[in-house]
């Protein structure tokens, strides 16, 4: 991904710093084929890959922590928290720096999207499927853009594992 | 019940001090016995005053009827000169626990009104104790009167300063809001409970003038609000008038050195009794004059020609020669001390850490490489000077006094004493050797174990004592003090010592020992007593013996890279030392690269490196590779292998092994290669990965790549066991 469309999306983020009307933005990326969406609230910035140092014994889905301005991140591969097949990084990865209740975590994926909303009205319960991999656990709702579906994210279940807490 | 911000903030400020004040009033109660026993009655007093003041402001009615008995008891002692038995001094600590627990639900709740019952139950017993101590024959049981002169010490008369200037701020605000927005009865109101606080404390303190002060700006107040006073701009600057003066009252309230009584403070006389008394002015025109006061006194009465200038300009000579005199022999009290919020604190320290890496990013930048740059190098020096310099000021904001944790274990050797019957003289010194106040956080406990265990099992019964030719009190000793970059907490007894054959036994038993033991040296005898559930003690008595306790004392010091060292004599008692780094946020390390990560392994960790032929790798039985480092065998950890990495060099011999050492063990890490030693700052690892077994943390390099660092101690438990 350029350098010129993190700037495009990080404009939009800044753009509303009011909390009131983050509300209903998200921020959708891309892993595989489908389109996913993380509240705007919960997002700091979006960067390239950068490198990883690799932490020992952590769930296949930490890739590792990277340093962002003297702060040490942690990192979840969001392709590999869905179950989903491993997938070389190449120059259109992002990571999407996120912070929930204090602490920051970076979500690794595909490629980054857009911002856009999605008002409260337009999001209906996901229905009670399941997928091969287990994502449905993390899906907040569905939100309609037009004719388009798309998923919206939980961040806050993401990070959640019964395995990192001890 | 609603309450407003403004409440709980002022609830919130009461919490904070009423803890400060309890722990003194603790701290000081364990002083008894010590020396001057009425001083700490008398500061006791002082302290239980202050809280029971600002509790009875807020409408605690239970703190505040708990404290004024309380108050009553330590009056029998002061002013009946009743001795103070044992159980006198358990009741005043059972009060100081009783008053926390209040102001922990207040600090949740905001009120203390499910305590009535227990309250109840200790003013009863307080009051039992009084009548039961007034009873002793040759006692008046008169009530006393404690004149405040006895019971001021330096420490409460800066607080008081510090309290009177926040509320005199407070109240200037208020004025000033009203000044620019309009009339408000809820603001005079607060005005004038800040005023009112002030002459409160004024009146504690025997500051008459400045209670006088008080008083009329107080019957200003209550003048404007029954509407008998204009509430324009002229009233405004008549109280903004009165607040300077108060201001300036208190600013000069002075105290002597060691803050006992008898220091006075130099009267504040206002000009307009100056002038009446001598004889320049008539009272009443004073009186006219301040009441249309918008200009100094001295102007108005010279205009209105009731004074002559001449005259006044005297009387503002005598009135600075006065305080300035008084000055010249006391040191005034100033306020010094502001209450930051410790994670204000946490975040400078954050800060300064980045600032360092930053730092160090800057001048190893590829960039620079092979570049001449005299001047950059000169600006840089300069600059990295600064911030050294940050560093260790930012560091020592952190560090606060060991007295604390050395009153609270005073506390604690007191209550076990009582508990097993054993005499306990107990000295402590270098209370006020400065830590950083996360490290004291996690030397608590330890330090309640290791005086547990010494109580317990170290000190013998009297009887036993005095069989063994000993003093019949048993001698506990506290000691803290700096040593080099480390400081050193030792706890002394004088007890019967670690029995070398018991631990021996107990270590075979639990098949923690292989043959009978004898050729190990006593501290390797020692280091037994920390594995987890390892207790030697027959008996498992209230205080101690589960063989909990002992391996908390060494996790905790684990964490703040600290350690312990016994010494320890049969028959003439142990010694045991907590050695702990005067910071733990930066260290030395020597920083090394496997695979594509970086390690970090803390110098004091490290006994050498070397390069190994390959002979030197000996195999034993269980298929384990140790090597022969000079006819010692140490054992080979492959540190790709543990952290499941790929790395450069498989071969032993292609690699770097690097002797560690922690715990009195030995272990050979292999890594790829040596990068360099290096000041490292450390930082946890992600609050989200949680711990990370064989590592304690991470650090940021100069090329901004992360390098974890490795938890010697850990990483040998988990490869060696």
């Amino acid at each position: 991904m350029s350098d010129a469309l993190i700037h495009d999306m990080h404009d939009l983020i800044a753009e509303d710093e009011n909390e009131d009307t983050q509300a209903d933005k998200y921020l959708f990326f891309k892993i595989g084929k489908e389109s996913y969406g993380i509240g705007i609230k919960y997002i700091i910035e979006i960067i390239e890959l950068q490198k990883i140092a690799e932490v020992p014994d952590m769930p296949r889905y930490v890739k590792g922590v990277i340093n962002l301005r003297g702060k040490v991140i942690p990192n979840i591969d969001l392709r590999l928290r869905f179950g989903m097949e491993e997938r070389e990084y190449d120059d259109r990865t992002c990571i999407v720096v996120t912070e929930i209740d204090g602490v920051s975590i970076g979500f690794i994926v595909d490629t980054v999207e857009e911002v856009m909303e999605i008002t409260q009205d337009n999001i209906e319960e996901a229905p009670p499927f399941q997928t091969r991999s287990g994502e449905e656990k993390y899906i907040s709702g569905m939100g309609k853009v037009g004719e388009q579906v798309k998923i919206l994210l939980d961040v806050e279940k993401l990070v959640q594992d019964e395995r990192l807490k001890k | 019940m609603h309450i407003d911000d403004d409440t709980k903030e002022i609830i919130v400020s009461f919490v904070t001090e009423g803890f400060e004040r309890l722990d003194d009033a603790e701290a000081r109660l364990g002083e008894l016995g010590a020396g001057d026993n009425e001083a700490v009655f008398s500061s006791v007093f002082g302290l239980f005053h202050s809280v029971k003041g600002s509790a009875g402001f807020l409408n605690f009615e239970n703190v505040k009827s708990l404290t004024h008995d309380a108050e009553a008891l330590l009056e029998v002692f002061l002013k009946e000169k009743v001795e103070a038995g044992p159980e006198s001094i358990d009741t005043l600590l059972e009060t100081v626990d009783l008053l926390r627990a209040m102001i922990e639900e207040i600090s949740r709740e905001y009120h203390d009104r499910r305590f009535a019952e227990p309250v109840q139950r200790q003013t009863a017993k307080i009051r039992d104790l009084v009548s039961a101590l007034r009873g002793s024959p040759g006692k008046i049981s008169k009530p006393p009167v404690i004149t405040p002169n006895e019971i001021i010490t330096c420490d409460m008369a800066e607080r008081f300063l510090t309290e009177t200037m926040e509320l005199l701020d407070q109240a200037e605000s208020l004025v000033l809001e009203m000044e620019s927005r309009s009339w408000n009865p809820e603001k005079i109101n607060s005005v004038f409970r800040a005023v009112h606080t002030v002459k409160g404390n004024a009146g504690f303190f025997g500051c008459a003038d400045l209670e006088d002060l008080c008083m009329d700006l107080e019957n200003l107040l209550h003048q404007a609000r029954s509407g008998n006073t204009p509430r324009g701009d002229a009233f405004i600057t008549q109280v903004l008038g009165r607040l300077d003066g108060i201001r300036s009252r208190a600013a000069e309230t002075r105290v002597g050195g060691g803050g006992g009584p008898g220091n006075k403070a130099v009267p504040y006389r206002p000009l307009g009794k100056i002038l009446v008394d001598m004889g320049a002015v008539d009272e009443a025109e004073v009186e006219k004059a301040l009441e249309q006061q918008e200009k100094p006194l001295g102007e108005l009465l010279v205009e209105a020609g009731a004074a002559q200038p001449d005259d006044v300009s005297r009387a503002l000579e005598f009135q600075k020669t006065m305080a300035s005199g008084a000055g010249a022999d006391a040191e005034a009290v100033r306020r010094k001390n502001v209450r930051v919020d410790t994670a204000k604190l946490d975040r400078l320290f954050d800060l300064v850490g980045e600032l360092i890496t930053a730092e160090a990013m800057i001048i190893n930048s590829p960039d620079l490489a092979g570049l001449k740059l005299d001047a950059f190098r000169k600006s840089y020096a300069a600059l990295n000077k600064i911030t050294r310099e940050l560093q260790e000021t930012a560091m020592m904001i952190r560090m606060i006094p060991l007295e604390g944790i050395f009153s609270k274990m005073n506390r604690l050797v007191r209550d076990l004493s009582r508990k097993s019957g054993k005499g306990v003289d107990f000295l402590v010194s270098g209370a006020d050797t400065e830590m950083d106040k996360n490290i004291i956080e996690q030397i608590s406990d330890p330090l309640v174990h290791i005086i547990r265990n010494a109580i317990d099992h170290g000190l013998e019964s009297a009887a036993e004592r005095t069989a063994a030719g000993k003093s019949e009190k048993g001698r506990l000793r506290l000691e803290a003090r700096y040593e080099g970059s480390e400081i050193w907490i030792s706890l002394e007894d004088d007890g019967r010592g670690l029995d070398r054959n018991r631990i021996l036994a107990k270590a075979s038993a639990q098949g923690l020992l292989q043959g009978d033991g004898a050729d190990l040296e006593d501290p390797e005898v020692w280091r037994f007593i920390f594995r987890p559930g390892f207790s030697t003690a027959e008996t498992v008595s209230d205080i101690s013996g589960r063989g909990v306790g002992m391996d908390v004392v060494s996790k905790n010091l684990e964490k703040i890279r600290g350690r312990v060292d016994i010494k320890s004599e049969p028959g003439r008692g142990s010694q045991f030392i907590l050695k702990i780094p005067l910071t733990m946020a930066i260290i030395e390390a020597i920083t090394v690269r496997v695979g594509d990560n970086l390690y970090s392994i803390p110098q004091g960790d490290i006994v050498e490196f070397f390069r190994v032929a390959p002979d030197q790798i000996v195999l034993t039985g269980k298929d384990e590779e140790v090597v022969n480092l000079r006819g010692n065998l140490i054992p080979l950890v492959r540190l790709f292998e543990v952290f499941g990495l790929k790395p450069k060099a498989r071969n032993v011999e292609e690699g770097i092994l690097i002797v560690t050492a922690s715990d009195g063990r030995k272990a050979c890490l292999m890594v790829d290669e040596v990068v360099g030693s290096h000041q490292i700052v450390i930082k946890s690892l992600s609050e989200y990965l949680g711990e990370v077994t064989g590592l304690s943390g991470c650090t940021i390099m100069g090329d901004g790549s992360v390098s974890f660092i490795i938890d010697t101690a850990g990483l040998m438990s988990l490869r060696l066991e």
